[in-house]
């Protein structure tokens, strides 16, 4: 058993503190995060299926970070507001390395971990929601409003929930 | 699904995650055909995809170190060690320490640290020694103020010698420290002496019961000087270690170069 976690974090182990760093947003508090994944992982039963290690390392690492420092505010996004329809608008051409960069620095926590976990770490929606807690329709909405976010970022706006932006729109009109 | 929701944002966003089922893909890609902003949204959809990816370069992770497994001790090993000391110390009191081995006195010693440092080195292979856990085995030094944790018992079985037995310690960074315990050795010093030899740096002197060398290869003159006072209070019993020569240990430590064993 532990050949099997200790394969898994050695071939997740960057990817691990990617996702660590994400979420504590210092390279310290995510090598404490790491230990600690890597240790609770090793004393740890694993999943039988061979394919379910790597989620569940990822949601080790993210209950251990939840029950460190934001216990008690897991609910960061109290409601997954239903996306509203908006005129497309979107400039591909301000879509770069240096604009996509800035954007995802401006995204809130739970948006930048949602892409962390499906862009970034490959998982598939359904893992994505086994590590999060969530139903897998939570992570389908949560994901494309990040996305939207992050383009609304990359245009130079603020980064704002997409009903406020509408609002904000009727208000100046 | 109505026309409305096959073409939505959520939607379009799982169709380039590849997360729709065969036949909604293809019903959406179908659609995508006749809506050039649906299909505007695609191609937005995947470049932003594509671009976050290069733009989240991975941020260098530190080295991979896992947590230690904290070996598995027979309960019998601490009383092993204990009784190996027994016996070292019992054929001292008989007198058998007093016969002279052939040539230096540390010539077990030496023979005893070379074979160990002849095995895999303990983090990579399978330990041939006895292996004990430092904490358990009360018997011997704890050297944990000098960064030296216990991983290896073996005993020289040389009885017309009186015998001796090596522990051996490991650094934090692999360094290999063998400590030497046999009956007591009149040729020796009281205090801990350089007695290098062989290539390796050796601390020797007696005690009471039992005469003590510490082996190192390669290791920084300091720290084993320091290693070894260490070594000597423990073994006299003297209560306390002075602060003055635990921060001399640490000291030792983060100044000198990593050991060669």
């Amino acid at each position: 058993m532990r050949i099997i976690v200790e394969r898994a974090l050695r071939q997740n182990w960057e990817r691990l503190f990617s996702y660590a760093l994400r979420l504590s947003g210092n390279r310290d508090g995510a090598a404490d995060l790491l230990q600690s994944c890597a240790t609770k992982a090793l004393a740890a039963a694993p999943p039988e299926e061979a394919e379910r290690v790597r989620a569940w390392l990822f949601a080790i690492l993210r209950n251990i970070w939840i029950d460190e420092h934001r216990r008690g505010e897991t609910g960061a996004l109290a409601a997954e507001e239903a996306l509203e329809d908006e005129q497309w608008r979107h400039d591909d051409r301000m879509i770069a390395v240096i604009t996509v960069r800035q954007a995802l620095e401006r995204l809130e926590q739970p948006y930048r971990e949602v892409i962390e976990l499906v862009d970034l770490a490959g998982f598939r929606y359904g893992e994505a929601a086994d590590i999060l807690g969530v139903p897998v329709g939570t992570v389908m909405s949560r994901l494309s409003r990040a996305r939207l976010l992050l383009l609304n970022a990359i245009e130079g706006g603020a980064v704002r929930p997409f009903a406020a932006r509408q609002r904000k729109r009727a208000n100046d009109q | 699904m109505t026309e409305r929701d096959l073409l939505s944002w959520t939607t379009l966003n799982a169709y380039v995650d590849g997360e729709l089922e065969p036949d909604q893909a293809a019903r959406v890609a179908a659609a995508l055909a006749h809506d050039r902003e649906a299909a505007a949204q695609v191609a937005t959809l995947t470049k932003l995809r594509a671009t976050v990816k290069a733009a989240s370069a991975m941020p260098a992770a530190p080295p991979f170190v896992l947590p230690q497994a904290r070996p598995r001790v027979a309960r019998w090993l601490p009383w092993a060690a204990a009784a190996c000391l027994a016996l070292l110390v019992g054929a001292a009191s008989l007198g058998l320490g007093d016969r002279q081995s052939p040539g230096s006195p540390l010539s077990a010693a030496v023979a005893a640290h070379q074979l160990w440092l002849a095995q895999a080195t303990p983090s990579e292979a399978p330990r041939l020694g006895v292996e004990l856990a430092g904490g358990d085995a009360g018997a011997l030094p704890d050297l944990t103020l000098a960064s030296l944790r216990l991983v290896h018992l073996s005993l020289d079985p040389a009885g017309r010698r009186g015998g001796g037995m090596l522990a051996g310690y490991v650094g934090p960074n692999g360094c290999r420290v063998g400590l030497w315990i046999a009956p007591v050795e009149a040729a020796l010093p009281l205090q801990p002496a350089i007695q290098d030899r062989d290539g390796l740096a050796i601390r020797a002197w007696r005690g009471e019961r039992a005469s003590y060398a510490l082996l190192g290869r390669g290791i920084d003159p300091a720290r084993l000087d320091g290693i070894a006072a260490l070594v000597a209070r423990i073994t006299r019993d003297e209560p306390g270690i002075p602060r003055e020569q635990v921060a001399a240990l640490a000291e030792a430590r983060s100044v000198g170069p990593a050991c060669l064993g």
